[in-house]
């Protein structure tokens, strides 16, 4: 990001800098023009909208009795699709402030896609918490009436300072594009370059601004590990502060950020390769990139291993009774399936497959990371719903359909929906914005800094 | 070789012991239950009536079955000794008052009800007992006649007194004695062997205290009154006295609100700051983390936000030099 020092002697002469500068320029804004297939996007997203709209007018009209969720299983889908949002909304944090403070260079085509994709899962996070309550007009009583007790309380506080950090650090480093942006893009809509200027906060590229907007950056790349960790902590301490079997976990924090920063690098892998291919940056986001990002994933990925092997084998050794209950169904009983193919498909192959150097390469690395992201929502379904159908006291005396989940049609379709609603928000920025830094391409390249704002 | 056949002998030596020491707590425990004298004879007060022996098959149900089986099916559970059918004639074979006497005192894995199952209870739960068996147990033949003395009685009068005595010698305690004197209405006579009932009354329900009884030949039925009951604030418990039989008119229970139980304060668990009140009640710690935790960050998002003000400011003063 821009905590980058830049090297005098690599410099260009003015000349060779401003063809440099131009070039990137160029393929960097080319596809907020017009991009192919950008019209049957906005098609999909509508008709998806419409769809969805409708299903939640259900759940408004009739309540959540239209969700399969009961007295039993009060968590279905909604709260693994939350926990799924969060999760992956750690990749900002993850690419940004770890692999940025430490100073590593290939991120930069990468830090703002991160970014992004962090802001967007963020966002929807807490709408889908929304989508869960039975009343969401009294959404406002949980600021109102919130306990300091309660990890609710906690939750909310903890999601929406992540989104606003997160928001600040997509836009700051961003300020010098906007100024660039400002002066060339001449030929779009009025509003378009009012809110390039707007963002472009008086932009004109002096040694001070470079040194507060680094300051900036900097303070907030510091600010975010530590909230990025507690967002995914009170979200797992929503299940480990309880006494359930497979929830009551001591690892519960940390087996859930692990967990995070592989469906946020398999996002980002995937996000990568779609904007490599329709705005055509392969120059940019090339195969280098992927490969970087595929062994990154493999090592996040062993490490959620070992917190996996950790978080069940431990209890199917002790098989203590309502643990070893829980154990058995998830091993051998009614959700060993998916239990299965969550572990396998979702990490055990994709940790495999990535160590071969052909497996690295953008479309391989793309569809590994569909079958990790998969397995990552699927791996929340496990966390969330088994558990529910192992209450402490046994389940007897109620309705048949009480000891068993499966969603229903609007509940499937009011989970997919975030998933649309998450890349509506991408799609925006990405619309709206160079999804690669223009100005730190550039200077990475040799161009001189008077050239960028000429 | 040899060092094997020392083992061997230390081992076996070991399984010796264990075994006599085995033999020896087994022996203890099915030996001869022995009843005190006159216990034995005791003669149940209530009448078998099907109501009594309906209440009696829900106390054996509650209380009895999960080791004694189904009457009749001889099918205890393993435990040792053996609990016995109560059907079965070795069980029929013995008097009320010594199935009293057990049920009341326990020996081994067989509890004690004294406390448990209220006096009344206990003859209502032989009366079920005997309606298992065959018919034909020592004492049958009286047992039609029992309480003879007290059925004559229709109407009592039962006067209740409390008393302190004084301890016998030093270091023991004073002890607080409740009496009842239950005299016959129509004669004017002590009435002996009305069956007395002493509780507490709780929250959920009536504790019985002492030890439950029938008057004697004096009319009169007393209990030692324990010291270690909670009361209210002042130590104030109300003391109910009953005579547990329905048949018996008069004033047949007594009531009273007596300084003996120990003083407590309840404690509100809503009154301290704690996790599960209300936010205004919440632990200060708590409360701290969060705001400092919150408002820390927050102000730091606030600097940062004011770094881009002064980004605008230095470019705008920039621009004013250059134009």
């Amino acid at each position: 990001m821009a905590v980058s020092n830049l090297d005098k002697s690599k410099l260009l002469s003015p000349e060779e800098s401003k063809k440099t500068f131009t070039k990137i320029h160029d393929d960097l804004t080319r596809p907020l023009k017009n991009h192919y297939g950008f019209k049957l996007w906005v098609l999909f997203i509508g008709l998806a909208l419409m769809v969805s709209g409708y299903a939640y007018f259900i759940q408004l009209r009739d309540g959540l009795g239209v969700t399969a969720m009961h007295d039993y299983t009060s968590w279905g889908a909604y709260i693994a699709n939350f926990v799924f949002f969060v999760a992956t909304s750690l990749i900002g944090m993850l690419i940004s402030a770890v692999l940025g403070l430490v100073g590593i260079k290939w991120i930069t085509p990468v830090a703002r896609i991160a970014e992004i994709v962090a802001v967007a899962f963020a966002m929807w996070a807490g709408l889908v918490i929304v989508i869960d309550m039975g009343r969401p007009d009294r959404l406002l009583n949980v600021f109102i009436h919130g306990r300091f007790q309660s990890p609710i309380l906690w939750d909310v506080t903890v999601v929406s300072t992540y989104v606003m950090i997160s928001l600040l650090l997509l836009i700051i480093p961003m300020i010098p594009d906007m100024a660039i942006l400002r002066k060339s893009m001449t030929t779009l809509p009025k509003w378009q370059q009012k809110l390039y200027h707007f963002l472009s906060f008086g932009w004109a590229g002096t040694d001070e601004q470079y040194e507060i907007m680094q300051r900036a950056v900097r303070t907030l790349l510091i600010l975010i590990v530590p909230v990025a960790l507690a967002i995914h902590t009170v979200t797992s301490w929503l299940f480990a502060a309880t006494l359930r079997p497979g929830w009551d976990s001591t690892i519960f924090g940390p087996y859930f950020v692990t967990g995070a920063f592989v469906s946020g690098v398999a996002a980002v892998i995937i996000a990568m390769y779609f904007f490599r291919n329709n705005y055509r940056l392969r120059v940019y986001l090339n195969d280098n990139i992927f490969n970087n990002m595929s062994k990154l994933l493999v090592l996040v990925a062993l490490v959620y291993l070992y917190f996996n092997i950790n978080e069940f084998l431990v209890p199917a050794y002790k098989m203590r009774t309502m643990e070893g209950a829980h154990i058995h169904e998830l091993f051998v009983g009614k959700y060993a399936v998916l239990f299965w193919l969550t572990q396998l498909l979702g990490l055990i192959f994709p940790i495999v497959i990535l160590l071969f150097k052909n497996a690295r390469k953008p479309l391989p690395a793309m569809v590994i990371s569909i079958f990790v992201i998969l397995g990552a929502w699927f791996k929340r379904y496990i966390i969330v719903v088994p558990t529910q159908q192992h209450p402490h006291f046994p389940i007897q005396n109620v309705p048949e359909t009480f000891h068993t989940y499966v969603p229903t049609g609007i509940e499937i379709t009011l989970t997919i929906f975030p998933i649309v609603g998450a890349l509506i928000i991408i799609t925006i920025f990405a619309k709206l914005f160079p999804v690669i830094s223009i100005s730190e391409t550039a200077e990475e390249k040799g161009v001189r800094r008077e050239t960028l704002y000429e | 070789m040899k060092y094997h056949t020392k083992y061997i002998s230390i081992i076996s030596g070991f399984f010796l012991l264990f075994f006599l020491c085995g033999s020896t707590l087994t022996a203890q425990d099915t030996g001869e239950w022995a009843i005190p004298g006159g216990v034995e004879l005791e003669e149940n007060p209530t009448e078998a009536t099907p109501e009594n022996i309906e209440t009696g098959q829900g106390l054996y149900e509650q209380h009895c079955k999960s080791c004694h089986g189904t009457p009749g099916e001889n099918n205890p559970i393993a435990l040792v000794p053996q609990p016995k059918d109560p059907a079965s004639d070795a069980f029929q074979n013995q008097t009320d008052g010594a199935i009293f006497y057990k049920m009341s005192e326990g020996r081994g894995p067989m509890p004690q009800f004294k406390d448990l199952i209220a006096y009344q209870d206990k003859w209502y739960l032989i009366n079920f007992l005997r309606s298992v068996g065959s018919g034909d147990y020592p004492g049958a033949d009286s047992a039609a006649t029992a309480g003879a003395d007290t059925l004559n009685v229709t109407a009592v009068e039962m006067a209740v007194t409390l008393e302190k005595q004084a301890p016998a010698s030093e270091g023991e305690d004073t002890a607080y004695i409740v009496k009842a004197k239950v005299t016959d209405k129509v004669t004017g006579l002590p009435a002996a062997g009305i069956p007395v009932g002493f509780y507490v009354q709780r929250t959920f329900g009536q504790l019985p205290v002492g030890e439950a009884g029938k008057t004697n030949s004096q009319g009169v039925a007393s209990i030692q009154f324990p010291t270690d009951l909670p009361g209210d604030s002042t130590g104030n418990v109300m003391l109910i006295v009953k005579i547990d039989d329905e048949s018996l008119t008069g004033n047949t229970e007594y009531s009273e609100e007596i300084a003996w139980g120990e003083p407590t304060i309840p404690v509100n668990l809503l009154d301290e700051r704690s996790m599960w009140t209300v936010r205004s009640m919440a632990p200060i710690w708590l409360i701290l983390s969060f705001l400092g935790v919150t408002g820390g960050v927050w102000l730091t998002i606030f600097y940062v936000i004011s770094l881009i003000v002064r980004i605008k400011k230095v470019g705008d003063k920039h621009r004013e030099q250059h134009a």
